[in-house]
């Protein structure tokens, strides 16, 4: 476990179990009710976990917004900052938080399985990718 | 409208440029062979419209909004084009089905002065594995100086 990203592992956590889950939709092996909400907090919890991985590598964990700049976004920031680094992870980071704006907010669609399992997937590839190119920010 | 023209000013750079160089070539040889003359044209013509027609027939893209903010980031357009038919091929080439790509200008209500040109390659595959890979490939092919332009892979 990385040190004070133990969180970002419990939210990973949820959403690979949530995952293997729908994986396994055809044996069976549910272990809660998969109903929207589920499927919609996994995706939110996915993000967040890549979030605070990245929020991490970028130096970011204390970022306070600049006084007298009322609307400025830490998650904007992290992305850009990860970009301007190079890091081809900002990507995926940057879809992620959409996909996570559309699961906590847009609620008159309807999250499919391969949504969820998909943005799982994505959240894993960024953590892998910065625990890799990153590992003395992770000890 | 804006974007056909520029499409259009696309393919006529690449076949002028084909020309150009078959022209160039020609004047080097002392014997004219005509086959040997139509053959890199019709292939220049048929690869470059045939990729910029495919682009087109796929592409949903709010023109007036991405074009005025790639002229203040100074994003050439041509090479933006450029990019999406490479992206395309790369998808092709390992047989994912391509089934829409998405332009957009993104702005963000709780962040006022942050935007970003947002592509969404929609792909009809199951195989996440593969398509996070060329996720990447693509994320890496992208102008280094292209700082707000994000591009996205998602399984329909």
């Amino acid at each position: 476990m990385s040190r004070g990203l133990n969180i970002a592992d419990d939210f990973l956590l949820f959403a690979i179990e949530i995952k293997d889950q729908l994986e396994a939709r055809q044996t069976g092996k549910y272990k809660v009710t998969l109903t929207q909400g589920v499927l919609r907090t996994c995706i939110s919890r996915a993000y967040y976990a890549a979030f605070l991985y990245a929020r991490r590598v970028t130096n970011l964990e204390r970022y306070r917004r600049p006084i007298g700049i009322k609307r400025v976004s830490i998650h904007n920031t992290v992305i850009d900052r990860l970009k301007e680094m190079g890091i081809p992870v900002a990507d995926m980071l940057y879809n992620l938080k959409k996909a996570r704006g559309k699961a906590d907010y847009n609620i008159y669609s309807t999250i499919t399985p391969n949504k969820v399992i998909w943005a799982v997937k994505v959240a894993q590839q960024i953590i892998d990718f910065l625990k890799r190119a990153f590992p003395n920010k992770f000890q | 409208m804006m974007q056909s023209i520029h499409l259009l000013e696309n393919t006529y750079d690449l076949i002028s440029r084909s020309i150009n160089s078959t022209l160039t070539d020609l004047s080097n040889k002392s014997l004219i062979n005509l086959q040997q003359l139509l053959n890199p044209l019709e292939t220049a013509i048929n690869k470059y419209s045939l990729k910029l027609l495919k682009l087109y027939s796929i592409l949903k893209i709010d023109v007036k909004k991405v074009v005025t903010y790639m002229a203040q980031k100074q994003i050439d357009l041509k090479a933006f084009f450029n990019y999406l038919i490479d992206a395309l091929e790369l998808l092709e080439s390992r047989n994912i089905q391509v089934e829409s790509v998405h332009v957009n200008l993104a702005e963000d209500e709780e962040d006022v002065n942050w935007k970003a040109i947002d592509i969404t390659i929609k792909v009809k595959s199951e195989d996440y594995d593969t398509l996070i890979s060329l996720w990447t490939e693509l994320a890496k092919m992208k102008p280094k100086a292209w700082k707000s332009v994000y591009i996205g892979v998602e399984p329909l």
